[in-house]
């Protein structure tokens, strides 16, 4: 999913336009363009402010308060492991652990070849599978350590 | 507004329906400590220092944000209130590095003020010696977030008065900091307009002004005057702090007025630095490529003496700079035009002001006042920009513009010959040459009708229509073709929304008491470019530079007298006698501003040494050349453009008129 | 309509879809169309059933007969076996107490037995992507009820009546609440419905969201009528993607068959709505701070007054309610409010969901009467502490509830009562802790938790929680003084009323609570620089018993900082000053031989 600047710019213009009539528009539009290029890139961010009208520095201030925003490449795949109350009384810290020795990365940390990149979250709202973790949309619940690898492995 | 009574502290107090219970309390001389407050900015309710107590509920009120109700009984110093302040103010002082004596605002502060007031003798949580960035990016301004309180004043200003909105919030929580653009370094930011009201309203040591720091606290100042800044049109107003004789800084006057306590960035720092500037104290004499210094009567008596034989044949000139009072500029005009009977007399914008005032005529023919209040930008939908460039032209000006568009979501449309001085806020762009202005301005005001229409111009055109209280900038530029500024004007009457004290047209004039200079000074017609002179009289206050045009002529005429403040260059050197006289800071007198009132300058630093007032110069060199100085027989700016009419009434003129 | 002489209903809630639901419905379809039986026998997904815990559930009707943990390969059984020849799997059947091993019906499991399911009431019984379904169980009758004879101000009277109060947390009445909009004078109003279910421990708007987004739709609309709004918005968590997906799939159906949109029922009443999807930030669970964010700003609350009702949303009038609250207005509407107040206690009406997790055997989604006891809930319908240990405390009410203990467990559930006792009923989840769970890690965790999430804003959140939870760090890492507990509790109480939103005044509570109800737990950690749960890594130390220890040698291998020294089929011995105590041996040990101190 990489991209020229000038299609990112593009590609947020395009994203802006059905915006720029309505309110409330730019959570939405940084949601868009994160789904659609992976990250924030500055360019985007000058297009939405220029498009919308909407101060550079008011947009990085909303982009750096939403734990949802990321402003620098991530991993192909994002895996959200819940550090919710039922995930840590079910032993959540011993599979952040496990995945952070596996991948070698700390929290919210990249890999280096792009493909994985950890993100601890507050509560995924699967408590009754607790401990549960993300990889992108798919759920794994009723974790182990020993689990971990095999789930990661079928993520190219 | 109903009357709403209430009891503060056991006082019975009277406010109106949505009044604060700080706006009460205040009114009342019933102190409560603030620090997140700032009169004229929005309130947010964050530092909870202003918390009270109402009678009948559990629940701690911020005085700032909470409105008050009939019946209200509220107390603000029980221990408890006292015991949550003093908590709030060792939770801030324990949470980032403030250690008083390392800190420039050590006195000035309003954190440590407070923390006195409380007496904060100790705090009881261990140090937590934050390593927030320090930021030293900006020549101009300091940033040390070590420092911040995360009062959000500078984030509210910058983007609430100034409009600039530089400054934002990084992140949340514990690791919250005040940033700019986007995370950059405040010297990186290319929003940032350098006018140093995020310095001004910073309750502590955080962001501050290299030129002002260990110059001198704001309580150990000798006085704090409240004048104007005469630097440009607008006449902000503001009050100088005086140290040892020298003005060690400048603020705005008050948030809470309309133009929001701001000053730009000439303001800011050109008027405490020019207390340290070069001054020209004592008259000078040219001696081959250098000056010696003179008495006042030999230099009189040789400017009287090349004066006389240049007033006969024709070939005396003079030229006033708009920058001075009214009272100055009569004293000159009754100097020149009625004592001395000279009619070559002009200021230095004179091509600029005819310019306008020419575009203007059919209008004041009407008896309307052709424009208005600048701050009226504020309260507008959409603003039209004319060939201007308003953050070099007035700054403030500027200032509503983006304001206007950023907050209230006005539209705005630029039309230039070049850049577009207000990107990425801009809403139509239209890029035009002088030539193509006209028929531009005719097509808008015409809305269409006189045909097709380009595509570009139809967005514009939609976002006049659909205005409710549009406003025209007219820039300087704009003046060089009279013609233009009737159109610009008739395209104002045309969108049929005037403000109370004239059109809705703000024009760019290039000095700042461009309107007291009038019916003063300003002549009839551009003598400058028309031959040489025998003799040149040069009024200067030495604030701006002078333009080429004017610096041309001084070359080409033969003996040039110039009066002026400070030794200011190139003009100092084009001179053949130089006079003294007082800088802004030794002046008094009135402006006649772009805000449509007239404003009082007032002496900062009284005048040292040899120096003389304008008129007792004149009233010498009158004597010298035997006549006695006349009684000014111009009426001073207030009697500019007074309407005759109601804005209202104002018709469209043809362009028959217009020639 | 098809007739189909049995339907055979799949969970599609997370839990299940992460055990593998997609793949049995797939299956059971496969099957079906082999056996010919397609044509009389439906596959359903449904929403959420509650019991995650044994996911993925299937349930077959007529006969309402429950299985547990079904599997794809368990499908063609359960086709040949209960639905070709009538005879059900008793294998996959809820396994029960001795008396009664194997529970056939969805009724009799002790889960479902002592449930009253108003909010829930449709979850897990209908395809919550087919309107009709919803339809088909007097969904929008509420609504045709109210547009067709009711003005806004009975509805309130109704609301008002029913005694319902906002399942968000602080339980406001929310009869009053709409009055307070309902009287705001403006040309336009907005609904909101709140759901960014933040707290760790609770998933019960997503399960309502995902098994039944019609009734939070016709919800909001009948708030929208009594109001006089036009608009919604609901703010939903961008981690719940199918909730989201499922309210999009609702509203479309919703607006195809004329029931959002201009001039709804033929009425002048029209209403629409629209999703917004949250960024990550719990702050904005608050509704001053979900306005703002719902606005494209930081979520940042502000202070109130001006209340939403006056100035929300655009600084128009505006009404929030959560999920839950939402749910129960179609109900009241169609059964009326004496009905729905006959449940519940003198104070707190209808009933509440529970999402009841941590350290029980059953957890799930449970909708309980108002005036139960905690101790029902978590033995009856929970089963009781997992693996048998002993119950030591219940968290109820998320980061911004409290800790309640043994004595507490008799206490009825209502608002005033947990209030009372230090905790809230907040949006519902209750996490059952045993013997294992150090009470000042829990404290320590909803404050990490909550000063990671602080907006910032006011110094009592932003630097206060910070303060406080450097003491809980210093306590459990063996550091703290005994006079840290005076100042932890000082700053709380201070923090509890300083600070400027929920979030802040809420956050100290679950100090306070184990501070009230555990404090021999803290002054171990202090005094004995010991953590009687064992989970306090820095206070523990594991020790092998030579006695039971068989030299397996299993904990030597997994001992991740090589500190187990033994020889085959002798006692190994641990050396404490290497060990990184991060528990593996304990944990391999086949023969327990593992302790912990």
């Amino acid at each position: 999913m990489a991209f020229s600047v000038e299609e990112v710019r593009e590609k947020t213009r395009e994203i802006v336009q059905p915006w720029k009539t309505g309110k409330g528009g730019l959570i939405p539009i940084l949601q868009k363009v994160q789904e659609t290029v992976g990250y924030l890139p500055e360019e985007s961010l000058v297009t939405i402010s220029r498009e919308m009208k909407i101060p550079l520095s008011e947009i990085y201030g909303v982009a750096t308060f939403y734990a949802q925003f990321h402003l620098t490449p991530r991993g192909r795949h994002i895996v959200r492991v819940c550090r919710g109350t039922a995930c840590h009384v079910r032993g959540s810290l011993k599979i952040i652990d496990s995945v952070k020795k596996m991948l070698h990365v700390e929290e919210n940390g990249t890999t280096e070849d792009l493909r994985f990149t950890l993100e601890p979250v507050a509560c995924l709202g699967a408590c009754g599978l607790a401990p549960v973790m993300m990889v992108d949309s798919q759920t794994f619940g009723r974790l182990t350590p020993d689990k971990v690898k095999g789930i990661l492995d079928t993520f190219e | 507004m109903s009357e709403i009574t209430l009891v503060i502290d056991g006082v019975e107090c009277k406010g109106s329906q949505g009044d604060t219970i700080l706006q009460v309390a205040r009114a009342n001389d019933v102190y409560i400590p603030t620090l997140c407050f700032m009169d004229g900015l929005t309130p947010i309710g964050s530092c909870r220092m202003c918390v009270v107590e109402a009678e009948g509920s559990n629940k701690l009120l911020t005085a700032c944000t909470s409105p008050v109700t009939e019946g209200m009984k509220i107390l603000t110093k029980t221990d408890r209130l006292i015991q949550y302040r003093r908590q709030i103010l060792e939770l801030l002082f324990a949470g980032r590095n403030h250690f008083c004596m390392f800190c420039s605002q050590s006195g000035d502060c309003e954190l440590q003020r407070l923390a006195i007031e409380h007496g904060m003798d100790s705090v009881r949580y261990p140090f937590l010696y934050s390593d927030f960035h320090n930021d030293a990016s900006d020549p101009n301004i300091q940033v040390d977030h070590n420092r911040c309180i995360l009062c959000l004043r500078c984030i509210r200003v910058c983007s609430e008065k100034v409009g600039a909105h530089t400054l934002d919030l990084e992140k949340r929580g514990w690791g919250t900091t005040v940033t700019a653009d986007l995370g950059q370094q405040l010297g990186k930011s290319e929003t940032c307009v350098t006018c140093g009201a995020c310095a001004q309203v910073c309750p502590t040591g955080t962001i501050t002004l290299r030129d002002f720091v260990y110059r001198g606290r704001r309580t150990d100042c000798d006085s704090q005057v409240e004048t104007l800044c005469p630097l440009c049109p607008v006449g902000c107003k503001i009050k100088a702090y005086v140290r040892t004789g020298s003005v060690v800084r400048v603020e705005g006057l008050s948030t809470a007025s309309a133009d929001g306590g701001q000053l730009c960035s000439k303001g800011r720092w050109w008027l405490p630095s020019s207390t340290e500037r070069e001054r020209l104290a004592v008259p000078m004499i040219r001696e081959g490529s250098s000056f010696r210094e003179a008495s006042w009567d030999e230099a009189l008596s040789l400017v009287a003496e090349k004066m006389t034989p240049a007033l006969e044949s024709g070939k005396a000139g003079a030229l006033i700079s708009e920058i001075s009072t009214d009272e100055e500029l009569a004293v000159m005009s009754s100097f020149f035009r009625d004592t001395m009977k000279m009619d070559k007399v002009d200021g230095f914008y004179g091509n600029q002001l005819r310019g306008f005032v020419e575009g203007f005529k059919p209008f004041a023919r009407q008896g309307v006042r052709p424009f208005t209040g600048a701050h009226h930008i504020l309260e507008s939908d959409a603003i039209l920009v004319l060939d201007a460039d308003p953050q070099e032209e007035a700054p403030v000006v500027a200032s509503y513009i983006r304001v206007s568009t950023i907050i209230g979501r006005a539209k705005l449309v630029n039309v230039s010959s070049g850049k577009n001085p207000f990107e990425g806020i801009t809403d139509a762009d239209l890029r035009v040459s002088g030539k193509e202005m006209k028929a531009l301005l005719v097509a808008l005001r015409e809305g269409g009708a006189g045909g097709a229409v380009p595509e570009n111009v139809k967005g514009a055109l939609e976002i006049l229509k659909g205005a409710k209280k549009p406003i025209v900038v007219l820039g300087s530029n704009l003046a060089k073709t009279p013609e233009l500024v009737t159109e610009a004007l008739n395209l104002a009457v045309a969108c049929g929304a005037p403000f109370d004290d004239g059109l809705a047209v703000v024009p760019m004039f290039l000095a700042s008491n461009s309107l007291g200079a009038l019916n003063t000074v300003t002549g009839g017609k551009d003598w400058l470019s028309e031959g040489d002179l025998d003799f040149l009289y040069v009024h200067s206050t030495g604030m701006v530079d002078e333009d080429t045009h004017s610096l041309n002529a001084m070359t080409r005429a033969r003996f040039v007298v110039v009066q002026t403040p400070f030794m200011v260059h190139p003009l100092v050197q084009m001179a053949d006698v130089l006079l003294p006289v007082p800088a802004w800071f030794e002046r008094s007198g009135h402006y006649c501003t772009l805000e449509g009132d007239r404003r009082k300058m007032n002496v900062v630093v009284p005048p040292q040494g040899n120096l003389k007032g304008l008129g007792v110069i004149m009233k010498e060199l009158a004597a010298k050349l035997g006549r006695t100085l006349q009684e000014a027989s111009t009426a001073p700016c207030e009697n500019v453009y007074v309407a005759k009419a109601a804005p209202d009434k104002a018709q469209i003129v043809t362009t028959k008129e217009v020639r | 309509m098809q007739i189909y002489r049995s339907h055979i209903l799949v969970c599609g809630g997370t839990g299940c879809v992460s055990g593998g639901s997609k793949d049995v419905i797939d299956e059971f379809q496969k099957e079906l169309e082999r056996r010919k039986l397609d044509k009389e026998v439906l596959v359903v997904h449904t929403g959420c059933h509650g019991m995650c815990e044994l996911g993925p559930i299937v349930v077959v009707y007529p006969e309402g007969t429950f299985y547990c943990r079904v599997q794809k390969t368990d499908v063609a059984e359960l086709v040949e076996e209960h639905i070709y020849k009538g005879r059900p799997v008793s294998r996959l059947m809820y396994a029960g107490s001795e008396e009664m091993p194997v529970v056939p019906h969805y009724k009799e499991i002790p889960f479902y037995s002592k449930q009253e399911r108003i909010a829930l009431a449709n979850c897990g019984y209908i395809n919550p992507d087919n309107i009709d379904e919803y339809i088909a169980r007097r969904g929008y009758e509420g609504l045709g009820k109210v547009l067709s004879g009711m003005t806004p101000a009975q509805v309130i009277d109704e609301m008002k009546a029913s005694g319902l109060r906002g399942r968000g947390g602080a339980g406001f009445p929310t009869g009053l609440k709409w009055s307070f909009c309902a009287a705001s004078k403006g040309d336009k109003k907005y609904v909101i419905c709140n759901a960014d279910e933040g707290d760790p421990g609770a998933f019960m708007d997503r399960s309502i969201l995902e098994g039944d987004p019609h009734c939070v739709i016709e919800g909001m609309m009948i708030g929208a009528y009594a109001m006089g709004a036009d608009e919604g918005y609901i703010y939903c968590r961008a981690e719940y993607p199918l909730a989201i997906q499922r309210l999009k799939t609702a509203i479309a159906q919703a607006e195809e068959y004329g029931l959002l949109g201009q001039n709804i029922m033929g009425t002048d009443f029209s209403f629409t709505v629209h999703i917004k999807e949250g960024a990550g930030a719990f702050v904005c669970g608050e509704e001053t701070a979900l306005m703002a964010s719902i606005e494209g700003r930081r979520g940042m609350p502000r202070p109130r007054p001006p209340f939403p009702a006056n100035s929300g949303l655009w600084e128009k009038p505006s009404n929030i309610n959560n999920v839950e609250t939402w749910a129960n207005v179609p109900r009241i509407m169609v059964n009326g409010a004496e009905w729905y107040s006959s449940m519940g206690t003198d104070k707190s009406k209808g009933t509440k969901v529970f999402a009841l997790t941590g350290k029980v055997k059953h957890t799930g989604l449970v909708e309980v009467p108002m005036g139960i006891t905690l101790r029902e809930i978590i033995f009856d319908i929970g089963g009781g502490i997992l693996d048998d240990k002993k119950f030591k405390a219940v968290q109820i009410g998320g980061p911004s509830g409290g800790c309640l203990t043994e004595d507490h467990l008799d206490a009825k559930v209502s608002y005033e009562s947990l209030t009372a006792l230090g905790a809230i009923m907040g949006s519902g989840g209750l996490v059952v802790m045993d013997e294992t769970t150090c009470m000042v890690d829990v404290a320590k965790f909803f404050l990490t938790f909550v000063q990671k999430e602080s907006c910032g804003k006011c110094p009592f959140c932003r630097i206060g929680t910070k303060r406080m939870l450097e003491i809980l760090e210093r306590i459990t890492a063996g550091e703290g003084k005994m006079e840290d507990l005076d100042t932890l509790e000082q700053l709380a109480l201070m923090v509890r009323t300083g600070s400027l939103c929920g979030l802040g005044q809420t956050a100290p509570n679950p100090v306070l609570t184990t501070l009230k109800y555990f404090r021999d737990e803290y002054v171990a950690h202090i005094k004995d620089k010991k953590c009687p749960a064992g989970a306090c890594t820095a206070l523990v130390k594991y020790s092998i018993d030579p006695a039971v220890c068989i030299g397996c040698t299993k904990c030597a291998r997994n001992c991740p900082a090589s500190c187990i020294a033994g020889e085959v089929k002798k006692p190994h011995v641990i050396d404490s000053e290497k060990c990184i105590r991060c528990g593996n041996c304990k944990e391999v040990c086949p023969v327990g031989a593992v302790s912990v101190e």
